[in-house]
């Protein structure tokens, strides 16, 4: 049976198709004027998420862009900086004005003056290069491995093993202690007093002389009485004024003053050409365990609870490890003998030196210092002892370059692999975007005609509309 | 029967009228074609035909009909279109309050194409960009750690995501109020529409008496029905009441329909409106305990004592089982305070409510406010949390209730309980449920007949008297009466007749002590001798001849207790029997119906007129756009406690309102802001993994010594497992063996140990110079994020709606702690260390979390699952929660579409039975008009025909 077609019917069906063909009209209408594919998740939500997963490795890209574009400039930095300590140490014997080229002089030349000049050039080639590790990139340090806001590289003044300004030997004088003992002081005021005893004591001529005697008495004159002796500050026996100077010079003899004081190399406060396992520990921590990770795009990844190495970057640079290393070698150097002008023969003096540093910095400085000791005369070493170690230093000098060489190409290789990373990330960030591209926003194309279309059906319905209600029998009808 | 002369003007009329009827109806349709709800109306006609014969009988045979008779308008509707169609709005009105409200949700969390106002084509959402600037902050953080302003940048980019997030959960929490506000609104407006369907119920049963058809306000009620339907799934029946003198009228019923899927609820069915009677739906409100008394057995609160009778319990089943005096059988006591297991043997007593403020105070004050505070007025009430409806009572405009009477309970009673109650009815009032109790008595006579096989029909032979009608009787008082006139009577005196009295219109008779005439033994009146006037005492039985009580066969019955004995000879002269005969005859056989039955049955008959009550509707018991409301403003999806499960809603996991997303939303937050805390709180450590002594220099470790033996030494190590550490260290104290506790004795982790505050020998916590308190581990960093803006805490639990960076950081008394690890003899970390940073903070965006409900504690809901229910990043979580909404919307735009286009489409199909069409009444128009053409010229025809016969017929010209 047909279905009875009222006109209710008619318009409630029309109603709801014409509503359909608003809405439809009126969604293509969004998508043209936003461009984009869905406006909710409802829309599509499979594909919403996947546009804001892209979207989060969108951004998640351009911030490690921007951290490798500032890992990119300190390692520049690092770069130029080790380029330069290069430059102080390069081996060629042509290259003028480098430490090197001084040394060779040095050994060379043996103008008298000369050894002394050239030693304060090597010195200031040294402190050079410590200017150059102790650069910043910004406001961090760059050499200073993890501690990027301390200076990495200090020179420290030579300490005397031995100052102990609170031992008993620091004390000129002794005091009561109060309950029965004796300690130390340096106040003559405070310490005990005790008769002064003579210089000149004779026992046997103090029997008839009494200038002789044990004692002065306070007009400078011997006494063997105690009682008449002028009264003095009771010495300490076991002084020992070395306890008392805090620093050594370059011959290592024990000083006060900080300015004649010989210099340690330190670094992050520890002595590079120590040889105390405790310095050592914490130079092999900075040098080889100690890191700084930065995430710029390796694939982060943990392991364990802890980040993967290879997921991130290390971007802890260590001014040790750039300097040749740390510590101490040993190294042996034979003097030649040789007959003197007056026919005596020296033989050949063979030395062995323990502490020899690695580090070229302690190594340019110590030869500097060396050099600074020669004869201003003859120009000839302070003492053979000297000669020899001049010429271990140099050896070491020499095999120390290498190594910083080394550490200079790897650097090389590493800011190159920054880079390469960095066009990496540029490319990745670019094929998300595409990405995104498709699948967010609408091919103007198909969006317009989509909406052509719907308007198209839209007017189609509004002129139907008219017809709806068309002529029904009633318009028809003729009572006469 | 042929028709008269003039029955063919009547025939004539008819059609008029019936025309004229017609044209009206097709009128009224007409002008209502744009009326909503009308339903088209027809106009019922039929031919009118007398079937009775005639009295003076045609000869011609034939019978021709009378005319039209129009009998009555009827409304063309299809009651499956129309089941169909309030099924289909039912599921429109569920689906569009579900998409709508999640729609709103979706207005508050929806991002995509979001943030991209500034920058065109940079959509990146809103709180996900924010998570984005967290952890570029962060990674700007590792590369220049130490520098305060990149500290500041990870703490501005940290607020901004917290003010997000509490921004979130305002909306969404505004979301929620709106939907409760609505929730009450439409709750509202059914209830107005179940008043004003029992109104019209009310009118169309007064218009049904009267003979009124009521279309117009059967429209009025299909068309609120159909209202109704979008609210609430019902099941519309209509049924027939009796009202008394044989008449009936129609009544509507409206049920919800059964949409509960647990077959054993049949709150689902709960009656909204009986006939004259409807209910009103009601929002359970928070009620205040200390307002009522007592409690009845299934825990509801009360104070009608009646409601409050439990069984007593026996004292010794409530003790622990391992008790000696322990009853586990024994539950109950009875009235003589006797244990017994028979719970209906216990004694009731009245339950009272424990909660019950006795002072008196609130008495009266039923509800609690949102507050907490009490009020006496459900308007101001806060509602339940489950959003559960209550259906009231079935109540008339009046507020009578409705009373409903079941069938009888039937209990054979003795003839002597039958005896003592009197055959009486008897009513009862329960109390406790207002029901009453109708007891009825019922003697109920035995089917079991003896007959007797030799009864002749008609016989009167054991009978001694007739009564009018010709038939025998043994009651005088039922016999045709003879009056015994005087015949002295109107006599003049000289006449008199000295054999009878002289005055009194009749002779009066003897009357035994039983109040019947007596009689001689030849049937004459025992006389007293005097006249009376009275005719009732004058009188006798009309006495039967033919009286022989030895004839067997005039008797219909046995005696019900001779059954079975031999039946008695016929006597030997049956004209004559002796007496001994006689009495043998009657002993065995009668026509008392009586004796010849069985024992009667004696039965008491309970009826219960129970009064309508309010019913609490099961979670699940409706369904449409009230219900879609409730969920949402109820589901909590997998954040739904397992009790919720277990006895609310076995698919609560499955369905996701507001709660849900409002907690997932918090689910994040809590989860960011816990283990952003975590990663930025605890003890330095050097490379190897050794703890830091807070009090130590130079990287001195935390050592500890055993107290037995000072020789062994243990160094705390992060690196060592608990079990890993040496057994002394955690071994307690063994005063047999002497020995004395290890220093780590008591606690049951090594961070427990390390968070101990050290205390001087006053035992009070040691300070550091900054007024810190020294733990035994050298402790660094503390809370990011807290519960407010003026703390640093983070109990209660950190949320959406509360989420703030702690007061410590905002301050820059706190920052992000880069790293714990010392280099060697160093007591602190390297100046821009990043560890912490790289292996933690970096980590939270790459590293995959396990979201659990149960992860953020709400008050009042417990036993929340354990089970993840999303593994991923935070930020894929926020996403997640997006997706999740997302395709919720999906279905439910989907389910709209599909539920609406079979709406419309099942309307247009209703309409095509029940609207207006002006093709149809065009038809119409025309038919009747011709018809009444018709009619007119008929009668003409008529009165031509008629005027021949009467003024011509007969004439000659």
């Amino acid at each position: 049976m047909i279905p009875r077609m009222t006109v209710t019917g008619s318009m409630k069906s029309y109603r709801y198709n014409l509503q359909r063909s608003t809405f439809t009209l009126n969604k293509s209408i969004t998508t043209v004027m936003t461009g984009r594919a869905f406006n909710s998740f409802a829309e599509d939500p499979a594909t919403a998420a996947h546009s804001f997963h892209l979207r989060r490795s969108y951004l998640r890209t351009s911030s490690q862009h921007t951290l490798n574009e500032t890992t990119v400039r300190k390692f520049d930095v690092a770069y130029s900086s080790v380029t330069s300590v290069e430059k102080v140490i390069d081996t060629d014997p042509n290259s003028e004005g480098s430490a090197y080229f001084a040394i060779l002089r040095a050994i060379n030349d043996p103008d008298a003056s000369a050894r002394n000049a050239l030693g304060q050039e090597i010195t200031a080639h040294a402190n050079d290069m410590v200017q150059f590790m102790n650069g910043r990139y910004g406001d961090n340090f760059v050499f200073s491995g993890a501690d990027a806001l301390n200076v990495p590289l200090t020179w420290v003044p030579k300490a005397n093993p031995e100052y102990a300004p609170d031992s008993e030997a620091a004390f000129k004088y002794l005091m009561d202690d109060g309950q029965g003992g004796k300690v130390g002081t340096n106040i003559a005021a405070d310490a005990n007093k005790v008769p002064q005893l003579n210089p000149n004591y004779d026992p046997a001529a103090a029997q008839g002389d009494p200038g002789f005697g044990q004692y002065l008495k306070p007009d400078g004159t011997g006494t063997n009485n105690s009682n008449l002796a002028a009264q003095v500050p009771e010495e300490n026996p076991d002084y020992d004024e070395n306890v008392t100077k805090r620093y050594l010079t370059s011959d290592g003899e024990p000083t006060d003053d900080e300015f004649k004081a010989g210099r340690t190399l330190c670094y992050r406060g520890v002595p590079v050409d120590s040889d105390d396992p405790s310095d050592l520990e914490k130079l092999d921590y900075f040098s080889k365990s100690e890191k700084k990770y930065v995430d710029i795009g390796l694939g982060y990844d943990m392991n364990g609870g802890q980040v993967e190495t290879s997921s991130v970057y290390n971007v802890a640079l260590h001014a040790v490890n750039f300097l040749g290393g740390y510590g101490h070698e040993t190294r042996s150097y034979t003097v030649p003998g040789y007959t003197d002008d007056e026919g005596v023969v020296h033989p050949d003096q063979p030395f062995t030196f323990t502490d020899i540093p690695k580090n070229i910095v302690s190594i340019t400085d110590e030869i500097g210092t060396i050099l600074q000791r020669c004869s201003p005369e003859n120009g000839d070493f302070a003492t053979t002892e000297d000669e020899a170690r001049f010429n271990a230093l140099v050896d070491a000098f020499e095999e120390s370059s290498f190594r910083v060489k080394d550490r200079y190409t790897e650097l090389t290789t590493q800011s190159q692999f920054l880079q390469n990373n960095q066009k990496q990330l540029e490319s990745n960030a670019y094929t998300l975007n595409e990405q995104i591209q498709a699948i967010d926003y609408v091919d103007p194309a198909a969006a317009i005609s989509d909406f052509i279309f719907a308007k198209y059906c839209y007017d189609t319905a509004l002129k139907v509309g008219n017809s709806v209600l068309s002529q029904s029998l009633m318009d028809y009808m003729n009572f006469t | 029967m042929g028709i008269g002369t003039f029955g063919s003007f009547t025939q004539a009329r008819l059609a008029l009228y019936a025309s004229q009827i017609g044209l009206t109806v097709t009128g009224n349709n007409i002008a209502n074609v744009n009326t909503s709800g009308y339903t088209r109306q027809r106009l019922d006609q039929k031919s009118l035909y007398n079937a009775g014969a005639d009295r003076y009988y045609s000869t011609t045979g034939v019978k021709v009909g009378q005319g039209v008779l129009c009998h009555g308008l009827s409304q063309l509707r299809d009651p499956y279109l129309d089941i169909q169609y309030r099924s289909k709005t039912a599921d429109v009105g569920a689906m569009d309050a579900l998409l709508e409200g999640l729609s709103r949700i979706a207005g508050v969390l929806d991002e995509t194409g979001k943030g991209g106002e500034i920058t065109e084509g940079k959509e990146f959402g809103i709180l996900a960009a924010e998570f984005r600037k967290v952890f570029d902050a962060l990674n700007n953080l590792t590369a220049e750690t130490g520098h305060n302003e990149y500290d500041i940048q990870v703490k501005a980019a940290c607020k901004n995501l917290a003010d997000m997030m509490r921004s979130y959960g305002r909306g969404l929490e505004e979301q929620y109020k709106s939907t409760v506000t609505m929730f009450e609104q439409n709750v509202s407006q059914v209830n107005t529409i179940l008043t004003n369907i029992r109104n019209l119920n009310e009118n169309i049963r007064q218009a049904d008496i009267s003979g009124d058809d009521a279309l117009e306000m059967r429209d009025e009620r299909n068309l609120l029905i159909d209202q109704l339907s979008e609210y609430i799934k019902i099941d519309v029946s209509y049924s027939t009441e009796k009202i008394g003198v044989g008449a009936e009228v129609e009544k509507l019923i409206i049920k919800l329909d059964n949409a509960n899927p647990d077959s054993s609820v049949h709150t689902d069915e709960t009656v909204l409106i009986d006939g004259i009677y409807s209910s009103q739906l009601s929002i359970d409100a928070v009620l205040n305990k200390k307002a009522y008394k007592y409690m009845e057995a299934d825990g509801t609160l009360t104070n009608n004592e009646a409601r409050a009778q439990v069984p007593q319990r026996n004292p010794a089943s409530l003790l622990d089982p391992t008790d000696p005096a322990y009853d586990g059988k024994n539950l109950y006591l009875d009235k003589d305070g006797n244990p017994t297991a028979n719970e209906a043997d216990a004694k009731l007593v009245t339950n009272e409510n424990p909660d019950y403020d006795k002072t008196g105070a609130n008495d009266g004050l039923l509800y609690l406010k949102a507050d907490g505070t009490a009020t006496a007025t459900y308007a101001e009430a806060a509602h339940v949390q489950n959003f559960d409806i209550t259906v009231s009572e079935l109540k008339d405009r009046n507020g009578r209730l409705l009373f409903t009477i079941g069938e009888p309970t039937k209990t054979v009673i003795t003839p002597e309980e039958f005896e003592q109650s009197g055959g009486k009815a008897t009513t009862e009032v329960d109390e406790a449920t207002g029901a009453i109790k109708i007891t009825t008595y019922i003697k109920q006579l035995s089917d079991d007949i003896a007959r007797n096989p030799l009864w002749k029909k008609g016989s009167t032979t054991a009978y001694p008297y007739l009564t009018s009608s010709g038939t025998g009787t043994s009651d005088a008082q039922q016999a045709a009466k003879v009056y015994h006139y005087n015949p002295n009577f109107g006599k003049p005196a000289d006449q008199i007749d000295p054999n009878y009295p002289a005055t009194g219109k009749y002779l009066e008779v003897q009357f035994d002590a039983a109040g019947n005439p007596m009689l001689n033994a030849d049937g004459t009146p025992v006389l007293t001798g005097v006249g009376t006037d009275e005719y009732a005492k004058a009188w006798t039985p009309k006495v039967n001849q033919n009286y022989n009580p030895a004839v067997i066969s005039g008797y219909r019955y046995v005696k019900y207790d001779q059954r079975g004995n031999p039946p008695p000879a016929a006597p030997a002269d049956p004209a004559n029997p002796t007496p001994a005969e006689i009495a043998a005859i009657q002993a065995y056989y009668t026509n008392d119906l009586d004796a010849a039955r069985g024992e009667p049955t004696y039965i008491k008959q309970v009826y219960e007129k129970v009064p309508s009550s309010a019913v609490k509707l099961d979670d699940n018991d409706l369904y449409g756009k009230l219900q879609s409301q409730r969920e949402l403003l109820t589901e909590a999806g997998e954040f739904s406690s397992q009790d919720t499960v277990a006895n609310i809603d076995e698919n609560a996991i499955t369905k996701r309102g507001i709660p849900y997303y409002q907690k997932s939303l918090d689910l994040l937050a809590h989860t960011f802001a816990t283990e952003m805390n975590k990663m930025n709180q605890g003890y330095l450590v050097n490379p190897k993994g050794e703890f830091i002594d807070p009090t130590g220099t130079d990287g001195a470790v935390l050592t500890v010594t055993n107290p037995n033996d000072p020789t062994q030494t243990y160094t705390l190590n992060k690196n060592d497992k608990w079990e890993d550490i040496p057994a002394w260290v955690t071994a307690p104290a063994d005063p047999t063996a002497g020995t004395a506790a290890g220093p780590l004795a008591g606690y049951n982790s090594v961070e427990e140990y390390l968070a101990e505050p050290r205390t001087d020998a006053n035992g009070d916590p040691l300070k550091d110079d900054n007024g810190n308190v020294i733990r035994n581990g050298a402790f660094r960093g503390g809370n990011l994020f807290s519960n407010n803006g003026n703390g640093n805490d983070d109990d209660p639990p950190i949320t959406a709606t509360n989420i703030s960076i702690s007061l410590d950081w905002a301050e820059n008394a706190l920052q992000i702690v880069p790293s714990f690890i010392c280099p060697p003899d160093s007591s602190e970390p390297a100046s821009s260390d990043s560890d912490n940073i790289i292996n933690n903070f970096t980590s939270l965006s790459y590293r995959d979390l396990e979201f659990r409900p149960d992860a953020v504690q709400y008050e009042g809901v417990d036993n929340v699952r354990h089970d993840s229910m999303f593994v991923g990043t935070l930020e894929q979580m926020w996403i997640n929660i997006d997706t999740v909404l997302g395709e919720d919307r999906n279905i439910a735009s989907k389910q709209l579409d599909n539920f609406y286009a079979s709406q419309v489409s099942i309307d247009t199909s209703r309409a095509s039975v029940s609207s207006v069409d002006f093709n149809d009444e065009a038809m119409n128009l025309m038919m009747y008009a011709k018809s009444y053409n018709a009619a007119c010229r008929l009668m003409t025809t008529i009165d031509s025909v008629l005027d021949k016969l009467i003024n011509n017929t007969g004439l000659t010209t």
